[in-house]
């Protein structure tokens, strides 16, 4: 399957995919951010509800340089045709949830700055296009 | 008595983080003279370890063993498991350090 994600004014890269707990789940924009090796970071305010539950600690190298122990918390994601378990890190206070490079592990990542298209193909897939619109998801025979 | 026994204890991070290092430092030449770059679920209490591509992969095998342990996560051969280049400050990471779990 081909997937296409959006990129916005800022350049940045967005991701939809759907994150589910023991609660509830919720569809979400992710941004794609190729500075995280991890797989996802969730803002408190996001996993809280979604009813995570806690796996075990970590540490993490922030942009800074710093060191810090984190929790991590297993989740659920639905994205394209894969629904897969994760391993989430929770912040207290940003904004976004950040998708991380362990989950395009095996993927093919096209973005294309003058036509504004980002296209993700799962592993398997053939003929990794730039073709279709931004934000939706197609099924490839 | 059993590893995952039904009192409650006081979890603290350091402490917990201090065991698993220790105990990795102690098996850290057999794997990465194997397992570099690949993800590890540590258990201090057990001395035991998982191995996957992802900490996930990791997770689900110490999982199907112990399913209600905390496990410690590293990337084998690398001083931090994540690198989080968009979080600069320690004060947007969730900060409560100590809580109380069962397992």
């Amino acid at each position: 399957m081909i997937l296409h994600g959006s990129i916005d004014d800022k350049n940045q890269l967005w991701v939809p995919i759907e994150v589910a707990g023991d609660t509830e789940h919720r569809e979400i924009s992710a941004l794609l951010d190729t500075g995280f090796t991890g797989e996802l970071v969730l803002p408190l305010h996001i996993a809280v509800p979604l009813g995570l539950k806690l796996v075990g600690i970590s540490s993490c190298t922030l942009a800074n340089g710093l060191e810090t122990k984190q929790m991590l918390f297993s989740a659920s994601i639905n994205w394209g045709t894969q629904k897969r378990l994760v391993t989430a890190i929770v912040v207290a206070d940003i904004e976004e949830v950040l998708m991380g490079v362990s989950l395009l592990h095996g993927y093919t990542l096209l973005v294309d700055y003058q036509q504004k298209q980002l296209v993700i193909k799962e592993p398997g897939t053939d003929d990794p296009q730039i073709a279709g619109s931004a934000g939706s998801t197609e099924q490839k025979s | 008595m059993s590893n995952e026994n039904n009192q409650e204890k006081r979890f603290n991070i350091e402490d917990f983080s201090k065991k698993s290092e220790e105990f990795y430092s102690s098996i850290k030449a057999e794997l990465e003279l194997t397992f570099k770059g690949k993800y590890a679920a540590l258990d201090p209490e057990s001395r035991r370890y998982w191995i996957g591509d992802t900490p996930t992969e990791a997770l689900t095998k110490a999982k199907e063993e112990f399913p209600n342990k905390l496990f410690y996560f590293l990337q084998v051969g690398s001083s931090a498991t994540f690198n989080i280049q968009s979080i600069i400050s320690r004060s947007h990471l969730k900060p409560k350090y100590d809580f109380a779990r069962q397992y």
